[in-house]
């Protein structure tokens, strides 16, 4: 009995440690020529997927079905995270792990993949010229991933009724005015400024305190990196004390850190506050929202009144797999998916981002969407803050750490100091 | 005939061991592996570590915190279903026209994913939920169920011992139902009342259920994370990160795998420990009553 229980183990391990091996990447093995060549027609490229409320199921089939007729012989099976984690970068890492790699990924951490020797480097070639500073995502002088949209974030959306009935005729533009803004909103018993306890915590501090550093220094995380500069220098902890002195003086909506993302957007359509930082995209519920007052916008303040958006230029987009085994479909659909005006026009939206191409597309906006073109128009490039680049892709998860500053203020536990100075020793201890 | 036997059985065997090895055994080693180096989970080549990620996570405050925070839950919420678990299998036990109708309203939340109970939950005690508007409705104070430290590790607390109270009744009506009726019948000749008669037969003769429900909800608490996730993530400011929740922040959030797996190590022994320590206890005191 003693050996065929042996047997049987050594049979389930071997069986175990097999399944566990997965699949093998030919390409990266050398055995790529002992395949048979598919036929041309045969060509099938794998995609994952991005679902979200405004990027739909339909969205992504419908432009799959146009690139297959337009490219006989292409084949495409999309694939999508089981969940929405934000990011699609824990369901890529698992089947990079695997060796199930898509041959394109949308709306990745770039620079996370490339460190990983995962992404082919995107030829510059006339395509990708037609988009405007395309260069801005490119990490050590080569691009990876196809983008042209800006999504500006450093915005404030505001109640332009509250505002009127404050007597507040004109946008803040530096600290001081929407300091003086808030101080006449409060005085009228109206929530000046509303915030949430999740992500939104950290992003809303960042979007208040960032524009003033980073105008100033379009490389700061890079140098960050390079320790050229620090959280904890005089810019930054005169940001943070401005915003830390916004809470203290009870501007922004009690019971913040009680409840969500989705939860504050729908107190700001209700108009339980006056003023909602937040990205682009909050533009497109705005869009169908029931609701008896009109919403405008303004860019975050800076310390001096100089207009400064920050937010995505060029990033997420499509990327190629490294190790794909029909390089040229892959890269093709990934262009099709970004450049092809129709596509790209659609893409613009469905999830209310701006054209970045050299002869940008305009799509139907609402008068709100059309208000954040013009910020546009008068900014400069702009550079990502929180987890996005700024010159480079800050050390994973430091957004988790600007939350808990962020919380921390409003909670009243935490003095500026010690919170910048936690931010700094995040990124030296996850700096490795 | 013989031969034909062992086959049998070695067929029979098979997938428990197939399923053991893939998913627990092979796991647990990888882990342990893992923690011994500094892998961020993606990278193709990672470098020997030593005891550098336990020495780390040894002086972490964070992690002493989410240890903290999650031995608080998982004994106050042991302690309080075991309580709440043996009062309602007590009560249920009983026949009566309405007995199946509440036996079914207690498990029923067991049916659902924890997932959509934190979603059903918060919307109802969040700053603007059900419950914080009828409290204004009534001149009461909002409550911060969420945005107090204290408060928000109270809550997570109170709906574990909420969502698994039905299971806990389920394994002492079962055990309740074991006891033989004529113990009571004996003891009641003898004069004892209700009090007496739990206290003499039927506590000593849940033992078993006890010894079961306390180890089942102690290890199932220690690895709370859905209800923080959907609930709270891990705030306000980290107050609510139990170390399950820190595990997957820190290994897929700040891509350190490594540092993660020697969490997990930790949180494997911690828990292994004191599930031996209580199984061993509860056993003797099984002997010592039954």
């Amino acid at each position: 009995m003693k050996k065929w229980f042996a047997l049987c183990m050594v049979i389930m391990l071997a069986a175990v440690l097999a399944a566990c091996g997965g699949k093998t990447n030919n390409s990266s093995t050398g055995e790529k020529g002992t395949d048979p060549e598919p036929a041309a027609k045969d060509v099938e490229i794998v995609f994952q997927s991005w679902i979200t409320p405004n990027l739909t199921v339909e969205y992504y089939d419908n432009l799959i079905k146009k690139f297959e007729s337009a490219n006989p012989g292409i084949k495409v099976k999309r694939i999508q995270p089981p969940a929405n984690e934000g990011n699609p970068d824990s369901y890529l890492k698992t089947l990079l792990a695997s060796g199930d790699f898509p041959d394109v990924v949308q709306n990745a951490t770039i620079q996370m993949f490339v460190d990983a020797d995962a992404l082919l480097e995107i030829p510059i070639d006339d395509d990708i010229k037609k988009i405007n500073n395309y260069e801005a995502e490119m990490i050590d002088g080569k691009l990876y991933n196809i983008s042209a949209i800006r999504q500006p974030q450093s915005l404030i959306f505001y109640n332009k009724k509250l505002f009127a009935e404050a007597g507040i005729t004109s946008t803040p533009k530096s600290w001081a005015e929407l300091e003086a803004a808030a101080e006449k909103l409060k005085a009228k018993n109206i929530t000046p400024l509303l915030t949430a306890g999740d992500w939104t915590a950290g992003f809303t501090f960042s979007v208040m305190t960032s524009p003033t550093i980073y105008k100033d220094n379009k490389t700061w995380y890079a140098d960050r990196f390079d320790n050229k500069v620090k959280f904890t220098d005089a810019n930054w902890k005169e940001a943070a004390a401005y915003y830390s002195n916004l809470i203290e003086k009870g501007y922004f909506n009690k019971g913040a850190l009680s409840i969500d993302y989705t939860a504050v957007e729908q107190e700001f359509l209700k108009g339980k506050g006056a003023m909602y930082p937040m990205g682009s995209w909050f533009s497109a519920a705005e869009a169908v929202a029931q609701k008896d007052f009109e919403v405008g916008v303004f860019a975050t303040p800076t310390k001096d009144g100089t207009q400064y958006l920050l937010g995505g230029e060029n990033a997420g987009g499509y990327a190629v797999a490294k190790n794909s085994k029909n390089p040229e479909a892959a890269l093709k659909f990934a262009k099709f998916m970004m450049l092809d005006p129709e596509a790209h026009k659609g893409y613009l939206q469905a999830d209310a981002l701006f054209s970045n191409l050299k002869e940008p597309l305009k799509w139907e906006m609402s008068p709100l969407q059309t208000e954040i073109y013009e910020l546009l128009l008068n900014n400069p490039p702009m550079v990502g803050h929180m987890n996005n680049k700024v010159g480079r892709v800050p050390v994973a998860g430091i957004q988790d750490q600007y939350n808990k500053v962020a919380q921390n203020m409003m909670l009243g536990d935490m003095d500026v100091e010690k919170g910048m100075q936690s931010l700094d020793e995040y990124w030296d201890k996850h700096n490795k | 005939m013989l031969n034909k036997d062992r086959w049998s059985y070695a067929l029979m065997f098979s997938p428990g061991i197939l399923i053991y090895f893939a998913f627990l055994l092979i796991p647990i080693i990888l882990l342990v592996y893992y923690s011994f180096y500094n892998w961020d989970g993606i990278s193709p080549s990672y470098q020997f570590a030593g005891l550098s990620n336990y020495t780390e996570a040894f002086q972490d405050k964070g992690f002493r915190r989410a240890l903290l925070v999650t031995l608080f839950i998982a004994v106050v919420s042991t302690f309080f279903v075991n309580v709440l678990g043996i009062a309602f299998a007590v009560l249920l036990n009983k026949k009566g026209r309405m007995t199946n109708f509440y036996r079914s309203v207690f498990f029923f939340p067991l049916l659902l994913s924890t997932v959509s109970v934190g979603f059903i939950w918060k919307s109802i005690l969040s700053y603007n939920g059900l419950l914080n508007n009828l409290l204004e409705q009534l001149g009461a104070e909002r409550i911060e169920f969420f945005g107090n430290p204290n408060l928000a590790v109270l809550t997570i607390t109170f709906l574990a011992i909420w969502q698994s109270t039905g299971f806990i009744i389920v394994i002492y009506l079962a055990g309740l139902q074991s006891i033989p009726g004529s113990l009571y019948e004996a003891v009641r000749i003898d004069g004892a009342n209700r009090w007496q008669q739990f206290r003499h037969i039927t506590f000593p003769m849940l033992a078993p259920a006890f010894t079961m429900s306390i180890i089942f909800m102690f290890t199932g608490s220690m690895r709370e994370y859905d209800r923080v996730a959907v609930l709270t993530y891990g705030g306000p400011a980290g107050a609510t990160e139990t170390i399950a929740y820190q595990v997957v922040k820190v290994g897929f959030g700040a891509n350190r795998l490594s540092y993660s797996a020697s969490l997990a190590v930790y949180m494997l022994i911690i828990v292994s420990l004191l599930s031996v320590c209580l199984t061993v206890y509860l056993r003797r005191r099984e002997e010592k009553l039954l």
